[in-house]
């Protein structure tokens, strides 16, 4: 038996949601963009809530929210949780996001990514060594989209 | 980190900036760029350890120039032993 859902809106571990539960199947996976969740049901009932569990603390971003950008590798990201904040990291680059939520950390760590992708590229020839190997491990992960 | 913080990084250490997005704020030194770190313009404390890292800075170190006892001829200092500024 296959669990029903519409609509999903992805939202941090531990928010709840109504959402109509037919019946059966306790996990699903929702793919959202680059972001991938699991929920579980926890009520069979006609208009159970749905808890999310078990966000993942790392994963892989393909998708940097530029459209000059196109990810050749997938970004492996870790997510922690620092108080109130939650952080994004790409720790190959030293680059970060941080946000209210874990969408909001990943958001701002995709954009982050992409901002550092063309300030390197701008500074290219003022950089120093430690920068230049960023922009290299940079270069693994993302290319320029050709233009039409 | 608070951003009053980070602000006081980015005066003692004389980090060129740009705004956008984000504040973007990089290190500077006889021409060439050595460290980078940014911080958002929305709310909620920033990663300090992040930051340290992307500044290539120790707590103490960090401390030392939110603190008002490193300034940033001690910074250079400091990545000229760290071998990122090479002579």
């Amino acid at each position: 038996m296959t669990t029903t859902i519409d609509d999903i809106q992805v939202s941090p571990a531990g928010q709840q949601f109504p959402r109509p539960i037919q019946e059966g199947q306790q996990h699903v996976y929702l793919h959202a963009g680059p972001f991938l969740f699991e929920l579980q049901a926890v009520s069979h009932t006609a208009a159970a809530n749905l808890e999310i569990q078990g966000a993942p603390a790392s994963l892989l971003l393909g998708n940097v929210s530029d459209p000059r950008l196109r990810v050749r590798v997938p970004i492996p990201v870790r997510i922690v949780r620092e108080g109130n904040t939650f952080v994004a990291s790409f720790d190959a680059v030293d680059e970060f996001g941080y946000g209210q939520n874990r969408s909001e950390a990943l958001e701002d760590l995709a954009k982050s990514i992409a901002a550092l992708y063309f300030s390197l590229a701008a500074q290219n020839e003022r950089l120093g060594e430690d920068l230049k190997s960023v922009r290299s491990r940079l270069d693994q992960y993302l290319e320029r989209r050709l233009s039409r | 980190m608070k951003v009053r913080e980070f602000e006081i990084l980015v005066n003692k250490l004389e980090l060129k900036t740009r705004d956008s997005r984000d504040r973007h704020a990089w290190f500077e030194h006889e021409g060439t760029v050595f460290t980078r770190t940014k911080r958002s313009h929305g709310h909620g404390d920033l990663p300090q350890h992040l930051i340290r890292q992307q500044l290539k800075l120790s707590e103490q170190e960090l401390a030392g120039i939110v603190g008002c006892t490193l300034y940033r001829a001690d910074y250079v200092a400091i990545l000229r032993r760290k071998g990122i500024i090479k002579p």
